[in-house]
């Protein structure tokens, strides 16, 4: 005998089944997913070939899961249902304490970064005036944050294995200065990178390492966003916190214009107020990477730094240009023309690698520049 | 394509039903004959040509030994039956032991169907099938042709001709479907992720836990997953019996494996311990057959070294409970049975998913507190706490009092169906979120 409790159950397991073939059937495909930070998978194209190959089936599979309803909804589900279940680790980031989400240390890729060593040590003979800053990332200046007992590679140690081999560098212990604010809001929760408030500490505990005698102390703080959810957020699916964005605008009357020079475009402001309403609120900060950054001021005390850098350093040369004539930001992953030619051209007299560890541990486009000559 | 899948269930699974229920009753098995051939095309199609060689091959060469035995020429009946064996052997052993091939989707399990199928008519248990459509749809049947249940052919045939779709049938197969995807995306799954995290560890603690989640594992990906396939095939009106009989909860080894993939079991003890004489001969002859029963199977599962000493650890308990520990077994009590059936089978999963023997050896050593990394430590402590929950209660699964307790308390009583009714809805949409949580990707652009 059948019980009535089972047709119930089986008739709205059915009806749920066709209900959600008839609404990804109607419903209109998305292009983007705003949460993955991604395209979609959009309908496959049915030719002999991509049936014979597979590609087809395969697509098709993608399709029905990337366009499937509720999408994210579903997502949070199950992000939700693990944090029962006790868990403090989504795709590969830790959910911390405080609503901090926190990447993994990256494992060093042993051979790229003797590449770098090298690559750094071959032109330290050459050149003067170098400084090195590597920033940890924001699990090992606050281990606290993270979950009881997870596993997490000792990010200092890392560093220093790396900092120690290089010659004629002034490395810069950036660690040592943040941790003092460790408590304080030094990185963001739901993104990779450091705050403007984390750029700024760093900056004043740096500041005389980097020859910069009277650091301005007055600043001026705005909040430009607090709805910014970054690439952690993305990356494990847990949306529940977000974050704010501050801009620290120094006392000077150093006046400044910033040349995009691969895209030609120039500029009066760091920022590009625009960016806050796209999914990575942090290319507010000169827009994104790009090869070459030239910033030109108004000082004429023929100082003129070039900085090899990842992205942590877009929040931080803010903080810089009043204290230079010019500051060329050069990105080795996008950038490939010969170096010694911009250092020539530009009149370089002191040299700043800032990256962030995570970074530098697999980093190979660094090595690549400066070996290209 | 696997049942585990958006596509399968909200695409492939509700068009099938339809495209079923709308043709008329006649030509039925010729709907689920193409739809199992694009089910087997989903996931795999450059491979297809080998389940088309099995399957023609073996009606060929059924019919040949049927004619043979007609003109009682048994010399000649006997080298066709076995130049059919060797080949299809040979086939499934080129791709499971050289590797220089990816295995065809199901290659291990609809091998033997077509081997139970050429024994069977070969010993005159059936005659070979004519109506080759029938045949192809016996060895390519969707619901069990990736991984089982390994029906033998008269079954099947008898269920193909003498087949009645009913209201419960549809209904009973759908509920164990919805059971088996349970066991699958919340139970399996998670255990999978538990097992990987404590596999990590090199404690006392995580080497238990490294054990007993792979166990449960195991169980509820495989028991799960056969739940699946004999729920679908319940849908269209077959009825197998079924391939996992709470197997945690045997009394000795010889008792797991009349519980574990009992279609496997069957098969075994059907085409190679019976043939080879089964227990009817001596004893040392008895041993013998066991023997090579239990090194096949230990093959059968898998290429290395570790699956043969799975498969000869099993023998010599299965050996050991017949001959040499019979007393001593029965003089314990049945929950102590089970406890030790329970440590047994479990040291040797070890076996089973230990990449090479010194690995095993090392995680055995573990286990008694050799070279381990401290008793217990915090990172232990850490994926204790994010996957304890889900090993507890899948141990609480495996137990049944637990499952007649839930039976009697929630099923069985009109007033609180409703609460067993709205858990299944809740535990189906977690399935979904599950299912669209391992599709997730965020994209790295790293703006670093």
């Amino acid at each position: 005998m059948l019980k009535r409790y089972q047709r119930i159950l089986i008739t709205i397991f059915y009806i749920i089944l066709v209900f959600f073939l008839i609404a990804s059937l109607i419903m209109p495909d998305k292009k983007m997913s705003e949460q993955e930070n991604r395209t979609l998978t959009q309908f496959p194209q049915l030719t002999t070939t991509s049936i014979i190959n597979g590609h087809f089936f395969s697509q098709l599979d993608d399709y029905l899961s990337d366009q499937f309803l509720l999408r994210d909804q579903f997502m949070k589900l199950k992000v939700r249902v693990d944090k029962m279940e006790g868990k403090r680790e989504s795709a590969g980031v830790y959910l911390g304490h405080k609503g901090y989400l926190l990447a993994k240390n990256e494992i060093p890729n042993t051979k790229a970064l003797n590449n770098s060593i090298k690559a750094i040590n071959t032109f330290s003979s050459s050149h003067d005036n170098i400084s090195m800053m590597i920033i940890p990332s924001s699990a090992t200046i606050n281990p606290a944050l993270l979950p009881f007992g997870a596993p997490m590679r000792d990010g200092i140690k890392d560093i220093n294995n790396f900092t120690k081999q290089l010659q004629k560098v002034q490395v810069i212990d950036s660690a040592k200065g943040l941790m003092k604010y460790k408590h304080d809001y030094l990185y963001y929760k739901t993104d990779h990178h450091w705050t403007t408030y984390g750029a700024y500490r760093e900056f004043q505990s740096v500041a005389h390492q980097l020859g910069i005698e009277k650091p301005i102390t007055k600043y001026k703080k705005y909040l430009v966003t607090d709805s910014f959810e970054g690439t952690l957020a993305s990356e494990s699916g847990d949306h529940t916190h977000s974050d704010e964005i501050y801009v620290y605008e120094p006392s000077t009357k150093v006046k400044y214009y910033v040349n995009y020079v691969a895209e030609n475009k120039k500029t009066t402001s760091l920022y590009e107020i625009q960016q806050l309403k796209t999914k990575d609120q942090y290319t507010l900060f000169q827009g994104g990477n790009h090869p070459v950054v030239e910033i030109n001021t108004t000082n004429n005390n023929h100082k003129n730094l070039l900085i090899f850098k990842d992205s942590y350093a877009n929040s931080f040369v803010p903080f810089l240009y009043p204290y230079y004539q010019r500051i060329i930001m050069v990105d080795p992953r996008y950038y490939n023309d010969d170096i010694n030619k911009l250092i020539e051209n530009y009149d370089i007299n002191q040299y700043l690698f800032l990256y962030s560890a995570n970074t530098i541990m697999k980093d190979t486009s660094l090595s690549d520049l400066l070996n290209s000559n | 394509m696997a049942f585990n899948t958006i596509t399968f269930l909200f695409f492939f699974f509700p068009i099938t039903l339809l495209l079923f229920f709308l043709t008329p009753k006649k030509y039925r098995s010729y709907t689920l004959l193409v739809v199992s051939f694009v089910f087997y095309c989903w996931g795999d199609t450059k491979n297809l040509i080998f389940i088309l060689f099995s399957a023609l091959f073996s009606y060929l060469t059924a019919l040949e030994i049927d004619i043979l035995k007609q003109e009682n020429k048994e010399k000649e009946n006997k080298i066709v039956f076995i130049t059919a064996i060797v080949v299809h052997v040979a086939l499934l052993a080129f791709f499971k032991y050289t590797g220089l091939l990816s295995m065809p989707l199901g290659i291990s399990f609809y091998t033997f169907s077509v081997l139970s199928y050429i024994f069977d008519v070969y010993y005159g248990k059936c005659h070979a099938e004519r109506n080759i459509l029938d045949y192809l749809l016996y060895v390519s049947f969707f619901p069990k042709v990736i991984s089982g249940p390994i029906i033998q052919f008269h079954d099947f045939k008898n269920q193909l001709v003498h087949r009645i779709v009913t209201r419960k049938g549809v209904v009973e197969g759908t509920q164990l479907f919805m059971l088996g995807l349970f066991k699958k995306v919340l139970l399996a799954d998670q255990l999978g992720m538990a097992y990987s995290a404590f596999h990590q560890t090199n404690t006392v603690i995580g080497s238990y836990l490294t054990v007993i989640s792979y166990g449960l594992q195991l169980y509820f990906d495989f028991s799960g997953y056969s739940d699946m396939a004999i729920g679908l095939s319940s849908i269209f009106g077959f009825h197998f019996g079924k391939n996992f009989d709470e197997p945690y909860t045997s009394h000795s080894i010889s008792e797991f494996w009349r519980r574990w993939h009992i279609s496997l079991g069957a098969w075994f003890r059907d085409y190679v311990y019976i043939p080879l004489g089964g227990n009817r001969v001596d004893t040392r002859r008895h041993i013998l057959n066991l023997i090579v029963v239990w090194l096949l199977t230990g093959i059968w599962h898998g290429n290395t070294f570790g699956f043969v000493i799975w498969g000869l650890y099993h023998g010599f308990f299965v050996i050991g409970e017949k001959y040499f520990f019979k007393h001593l077994h029965e003089k314990i009590k049945p929950g102590l049975q089970v406890f030790i059936t329970d440590v047994i089978v479990f040291i040797g999963w070890v076996f089973f998913f230990s990449p090479t023997l010194p690995d095993a050896f090392a995680l055995l050593g573990r286990l008694i507190g050799v070279h381990t990394g401290g008793f217990i430590s915090s990172q232990t402590i850490y994926y204790l706490l994010g996957n304890g929950l889900i090993v507890i209660v899948a141990i609480m699964c495996c137990m049944p009092i637990v499952q007649r307790s839930y039976q009697k308390i929630f099923m069985l009583n009109k007033k609180r169906n409703i609460v067993n009714l709205i858990l299944q809805i809740i535990l189906f949409i977690v399935c979904i979120a599950y299912m669209i949580g391992s599709t997730y990707s965020s994209f790295l652009y790293f703006a670093f």
